[in-house]
């Protein structure tokens, strides 16, 4: 039995592996894949708080399921924006996106 | 750590099995190289064009559809797991949600998504 | 009983679904058919909304339902009245707009009515899941309607800015409720009372009842930031403009005072227990104390930010965009005070911002329909051109600057009497400072509309501009509210203590 502890050491690290890359990537799609890796972090930490919950609890896992569906309605949704913004300007990479000042 | 000793022992076994294996039939065997014989076997297909190729826009939206619906039939798994606690009020729980996913189905294939051309 | 309390939701959903297969079916002309029945369909859940007034008064609604999924107290059907009718305004204003921009009105109405119900899930529920649900129903429905102009290329950037950082702060938020979960033990939030028992009970004798108050409290922060980019409050901010420029413009609207004012209620149903509750010793106890630290930071931040950046702008939209951000700091206020009276003022507050920010867009549209270009130099002489619409952009102007007597003074009043009575009298002064500054950005356009000389006749004026029934109609009926919210302040202000009672 491995503590909870390494598991939400494990999904802290991923969270913050994810959250670098989303702020330092300037392709979008690469910006969309760290996202998807930090809610890998949020689904470990879900699955081992369930599991060391004494009471135990199906909340966590079905939260983690429920992250999973939402996560690739969002990805879908994400790349078909991507895909447009690239029809119309021919680039994928957000400093390049620039018309609105800001 | 002691229990993790049986594990290393198997892995080195199984990577000296392999190269003792091929490394001795190496020396036995005939090389006689040809064509059919170095064809890809039962690994998909020959790959054409390079990988940043343009591949067609519909080819994308065609993709997405199918992660959504794919990862959509992740909540079917747990529901019949527990179908015979649930009953009848989780199985028209069950219909009313894939009658939503049908009605994304309708939009999909009016939009003419489904089309390949 | 129990499906009377989501019969709304229900509604929308199935108006909803129905907006969607009808719109593949018609053509050319219909189209505007798609609008009429979305409006139709916000209306009837309207009704069914303000149908549970009486009975969630009573506390006959407060209840659990399916495993306290959805909960029917008085602050979640005031909230659903508010987005029902937000959404009806928005819908309203955009036909047509849509109608001749050529946008796909069938999806058009579609998504705002899903974005309509995310909203009403997260202010309907004492769960993290159906928070999160609804607002990821939200969230992904207003990333297409911000990129829906699809031959305009602002729209695009505005859709792909808006989407990146809109799923980055779902991400911390999903993190920060990750945490939670593991420091409450489940995903049902406590209300005040029952936090208040858990975390007595958490000392080494009983039974803890939440296992780890500390985990509770770095979940918290993360989920303040997360929420901080949806609201997009000061140092999370910078997405909010550009979206606000680039999409279509009512779309602009609804982003304003929707998905905000959602955003807003998921925050007082996941803080205001933790902000509200009995200090509680130790380590744990003094982390969980910082919160309202942290909001009142926040808040100074934001008004005054969005105050000074709002001055320098010369897009009326983007300007907009950085006076929402201002007014989401007064609105931190309310929770930097950390009362029961300052979360009563933040509810009240949400109400009169959003008659107030939909009525200034209401005008900003209507122009628009005409030809008017989006910049502040093209109000230039507008009240000779068309008197109404700059009497009604004043009014509204007027109300977001917190003069007497419209809704927006009141708003601005109550939060400083509670700030005030908190002793945080600094916080309260400084919003008066900020609100002094507002004054400037407002009245330039006010300046513009009245003072200058349109420059040359007939070279922007293009005609009286006659508004049509729609528009007309959204137009009356935000500026109504405006003076209405503002002329019963005392019972909407009771409504108000009462709802966040039951937080």
């Amino acid at each position: 039995m491995i503590d909870v502890q390494y598991a939400v050491v494990l999904g802290v690290l991923l969270f913050g592996v994810g959250l670098f890359g989303a702020l330092r990537s300037t392709n979008a799609v690469r910006i969309l894949m760290c996202i998807e890796l930090m809610l890998n972090a949020v689904n470990l930490n879900f699955v081992a708080f369930a599991r060391m919950l004494p009471q135990g609890s199906a909340a966590g896992q079905v939260f983690a399921i429920f992250v999973m569906a939402v996560a690739a309605a969002e990805a879908a949704v994400g790349l078909a924006i991507i895909l447009q913004v690239v029809r119309q300007r021919g680039v994928a990479h957000v400093d390049r996106i620039n018309l609105l000042k800001g | 750590m002691g229990s993790y000793f049986e594990v290393l022992l198997f892995l080195l076994t199984g990577v000296i099995f392999v190269f003792v294996g091929l490394g001795v039939a190496s020396l036995f065997r005939p090389a006689l190289p040809s064509t059919p014989k170095q064809s890809i076997y039962e690994c998909g297909m020959r790959p054409f064009g390079d990988t940043l190729g343009k591949f067609r826009v519909r080819y994308y939206v065609f993709a997405l559809v199918f992660v959504v619906f794919d990862v959509e039939a992740v909540f079917l798994y747990p529901w019949a797991v527990v179908f015979r606690e649930i009953g009848l009020v989780g199985f028209v729980e069950m219909l009313i949600f894939l009658g939503v996913l049908v009605i994304g189905l309708v939009y999909a294939w009016k939009k003419r998504v489904l089309q390949w051309s | 009983m129990e499906w009377n309390l989501v019969l709304p939701e229900l509604i929308v959903t199935g108006t909803g679904l129905g907006v969607l297969l009808l719109d593949l079916f018609l053509t050319g002309g219909g189209r505007r058919a798609a609008g009429y029945t979305g409006l139709a369909g916000l209306a009837a859940a309207l009704v069914a909304a303000l149908r549970l007034m009486p009975a969630a008064g009573r506390g006959e609604l407060a209840g659990p339902f399916w495993q306290g999924m959805v909960v029917g107290d008085q602050f979640a059907v005031l909230f659903k009245v508010l987005f029902l009718a937000v959404g009806l305004v928005v819908l309203m204003l955009a036909v047509d707009f849509v109608e001749r921009r050529r946008m796909p009105a069938g999806e058009f109405t579609a998504l705002i009515l899903f974005a309509v119900l995310g909203m009403m899930l997260m202010a309907g529920s004492r769960d993290l899941i159906v928070i999160y649900l609804g607002l990821e129903t939200t969230a992904v429905a207003s990333y297409v309607l911000a990129g829906l102009l699809r031959d305009d290329v602002r729209s695009g950037e505005a859709a792909i800015k808006y989407f990146l950082t809109g799923a980055l702060a779902s991400a911390v938020i999903l993190f920060g409720m990750s945490l939670v979960f593991g420091g409450l033990g489940s995903t049902g939030l406590p209300n005040a009372s029952a936090l208040a028992e858990a975390l007595a009970g958490a000392g080494p004798s009983a039974a803890p009842a939440v296992p780890s108050p500390l985990l509770l409290a770095v979940g918290l922060v993360l989920l303040v930031a997360g929420f901080g980019f949806k609201v997009a409050l000061v140092p999370f901010h910078f997405w909010a403009p550009d979206a606000y420029e680039g999409a279509p413009t009512p779309v602009t609207a609804f982003f304003s005072v929707g998905p905000k004012a959602a955003a807003f209620a998921a925050i007082l149903r996941v803080f205001a227990p933790f902000l509200v509750m009995v200090p509680v010793s130790g380590v744990e106890g003094k982390a969980l104390a910082l919160l309202p630290s942290i909001f009142a930071v926040l808040a100074v931040l934001t008004m005054t930010v969005g105050n000074l950046v709002a001055l320098v702008q010369r897009n009326i939209k983007r300007m907009l965009a950085y006076s929402s951000i201002a007014h989401a700091g007064y609105i931190l206020v309310g929770l930097a005070v950390a009362t029961p009276r300052g979360l009563a003022a933040v509810t009240y507050y949400l109400l009169a911002y959003a008659a107030m920010n939909l009525g200034a867009f209401a005008v900003v549209i209507w122009l628009n329909n005409h030809g008017t270009g989006d910049e502040v130099d093209d109000y230039v002489g507008l009240s000779q051109r068309a008197p109404l619409a700059a009497a009604a952009l004043v009014v509204a102007f007027i109300s977001l600057i917190g003069i007497p007597p419209t809704a927006g003074f009141f708003g601005k009043f109550y939060l400083f009497m509670a700030a005030v009575e908190a002793n945080m009298a600094w916080l309260a002064v400084l919003m008066v400072v900020n609100t002094a500054i507002s004054v400037g950005y407002y009245y330039a356009v006010v300046r513009n509309m009245y003072l200058q000389p349109a420059a040359e006749p007939g070279a922007r004026a293009a005609g009286p501009v006659p508004a049509t029934p729609l528009v007309g109609t959204a137009l009356s009926v935000t500026l109504v509210a405006v003076l209405a919210l503002g002329l019963l302040f005392e019972p909407l202000a009771r409504l108000a203590g009462l709802a966040c009672g039951g937080l």
